[in-house]
């Protein structure tokens, strides 16, 4: 068992996988913590910012905006690696099993 | 006393029970009783995870929040929405490819089970415990002032009904429990938002407007910094969310529910969308609260203060707008969403002790499968006795820092070390235990000499701490003991468990193997 896991793991379509996931997981984490942590820094350092109202005499502020935008891009980001991007890399996951299998 | 809400909240405690019957005809091995045997689809998951988080904490909270401190509130959603994203990209799949029934499966995966399991599982009931005891008493109080019954006899309706619903039905029932709930909460949710935007001619704008002229802060309703004076309390506050969720067990074992890794990122991504939905609904409840709640004088006591408190916020803004038959209806699914978050956290404590503690650990030989039923049942009647007891105890104390202790704990405990054990391949057995026990032991410290209890709680003029949250100090820490310890570790062991990273990574991204291990 544990060798037959060493073997896949030097297999070309194994290594494959492996390098789209991890690329498609650092984009996207990075891109979530990029745009949150840009939003808890502006909290933190630079409240004036989120203080302008957008329209101007509006009542609705910058970070009103900012939290708004932080939960749809939570969802699209979320859209695309679950539907998008996860459905391509199952394909490649399910062609990488059926070989495993077939060397059996 | 409402007459709807009590229609309401009959039907659905009389549903559920049908539906833990039906449930426990199905539940039967220890698989369905953790796992509901891996069976349920994504969509209906994901349903049920947002269940779990949007427990009555949210819904009144985060309401309440906004109403006394305006858009300082809001960060609390966004750092839920920043949170989640990450749980489904880093953790889920291969959570779901790694384990068993608990996230601490995944943790001891190629470290030494016997010495991990019991510290892990130790600092996750300290989650659960703390989470279910904010839960109880909130509900007590909650129940007290909706329906009129006694505090104890509501804790003790709660806890029982959720005894019974997870005994008998195991996870299967408290999915559905969960999921009904769920569905209850963002139906509610949507028409008060839909009749709020009716009253203001669904000019959003002017909800703001009239919230500003309203209340007696003005202008500084819609902007930050009242709340959180200085920058590193925003920091921290960010990090316990963000940590936390990574780090709650009970949240996690929902991924477990599903057939495969990718049922259970798509799980994950139902969840992200309808708690996203439903936090957008907050914000435009929680400003409609001020302008439609705060001067007028039905919901003001003859001194002025909100009746019932912060908590109420919903309830009133859902009465002023919907009259007594919504109110009723939002009053019967507060009720049925803390049965439902209580069940969640229940079944999770449970397989903690039977599966974790029981069986991984202090077992000397296999353990058979009846009795680990019985072990995990008796588990589950033992989690509902202390909740009841703590309950009681806890009445008349500030829960709030109950609810942030276990936010610690999970963000400094849990999260660096699942974290590390599913992406780091020098972690070793004595790092993994180092860094939960320095996570564990510095955030219950930081809160303790931190404002939330010598300040609140003991009256002291200046805490020696001075966060609310410990997480900016305690997971930095937590990650750092987990560097060292393992980098330290010249043992033979340790060099295994470095080799054996190779095969938990296949297994972890193609689950070749574990699916196997999971469906017999």
């Amino acid at each position: 068992m544990h060798s037959d896991l060493i073997d896949i793991s030097k297999q070309p379509e194994f290594q494959r996988l492996a390098h789209k996931r991890r690329q498609l997981r650092v984009i996207m984490t990075g891109l979530m913590l990029f745009v949150f942590g840009a939003y808890t820094i502006c909290w933190a350092y630079f409240p004036s910012v989120l203080n302008l109202q957008v329209p101007t005499n509006s009542a609705v502020t910058v970070g009103i905006w900012f939290t708004v935008v932080v939960v749809v891009l939570a969802i699209l980001l979320s859209a695309y690696y679950a539907l998008i991007a996860g459905n391509q890399l199952d394909e490649l996951n399910n062609q990488l099993r059926e070989l495993v299998a077939h060397d059996d | 006393m409402n007459i709807t809400a009590i229609v309401i909240f009959v039907a659905f405690v009389l549903t559920t029970l049908a539906i833990t019957y039906w449930a426990a005809l199905r539940t039967r091995t220890t698989e369905e009783f953790y796992t509901a045997g891996g069976g349920i689809p994504a969509w209906q998951n994901g349903v049920a995870i947002s269940g779990d988080f949007l427990s009555a904490a949210t819904l009144l909270g985060i309401t309440g929040v906004i109403y006394s401190l305006g858009a300082d509130g809001l960060i609390l959603i966004a750092a839920t929405l920043g949170a989640w994203p990450v749980v489904l990209f880093l953790i889920a799949e291969r959570l779901r490819n790694l384990g068993k029934y608990t996230f601490i499966d995944a943790i001891s995966f190629r470290l030494s089970a016997s010495k991990i399991r019991p510290m892990a599982a130790v600092a996750s009931l300290f989650v659960l415990v703390f989470y279910l005891i904010a839960q109880l008493v909130g509900a007590g109080k909650l129940i007290q002032l909706l329906f009129g019954l006694d505090y104890v006899f509501a804790v003790i309706t709660v806890s029982s009904l959720m005894m019974i619903y997870v005994t008998f039905g195991g996870m299967l029932a408290a999915t559905w429990v969960q999921f009904i709930k769920a569905i209850m909460l963002v139906v509610g949710g949507s028409i008060i938002a839909l009749l709020l935007l009716f009253h203001f001619d669904f000019d959003v704008g002017r909800i703001f407007v009239s919230a500003v002229d309203t209340h007696p802060s003005g202008q500084r309703i819609v902007e930050v910094g009242g709340w959180l004076k200085d920058p590193l309390s925003v920091v921290s506050v960010s990090m316990t969310l963000l940590f936390g969720f990574i780090g709650l067990p009970h949240i996690l074992m929902r991924l477990f529910t599903v057939k495969d890794a990718s049922a259970a990122r798509k799980s994950a991504f139902y969840a992200i969308s309808i708690i996203g939905y439903f936090q957008l609904l907050i914000i435009l409840i929680g400003f409609g609260a001020i302008s439609l709640i705060m001067s007028n004088d039905m919901y003001h006591d003859a001194a002025g203060k909100l009746i019932g408190g912060g908590n109420m916020v919903v309830l009133h803004v859902t009465h002023f707008l919907g009259g007594d038959l919504l109110l009723g209806f939002i009053a019967a699914v507060t009720f049925a969403t803390i049965l439902a978050v209580v069940s969640g956290l229940t079944i999770s404590a449970a397989a903690t002790i039977a599966h974790d503690l029981y069986a991984g650990t202090f077992a000397k030989r296999e353990v058979s499968e009846k009795k680990k039923m019985q072990v995990s049942k008796l588990a589950v009647v033992g989690t509902g006795l202390v909740a009841i007891i703590l309950g009681i105890v806890f009445e008349h104390q500030n829960v709030v820092f109950v609810s942030n202790l276990a936010m610690a704990i999970a963000a400094s405990a849990n999260a660096p070390v699942l974290i590390m054990a599913m992406y780091w391949r020098g972690l070793t057995t004595r790092g993994a235990m180092a860094g939960i026990l320095v996570g564990l032991f510095s955030s219950v410290l930081l809160i303790l000499v931190g404002p939330q209890v010598m300040v609140d709680l003991m009256g002291m003029e200046k805490a020696l701490f001075p966060y609310t949250y410990p997480t900016i100090v305690s997971v930095p820490l937590a990650f750092l003991s987990i560097w060292y310890f393992s980098f330290s570790d010249k043992s033979e062991s340790a060099a295994r468990e470095k080799l054996a990273f190779n095969a938990q990574f296949v297994i972890s991204e193609t689950g070749i193997g574990a699916t196997k291990a999971i469906k017999h």
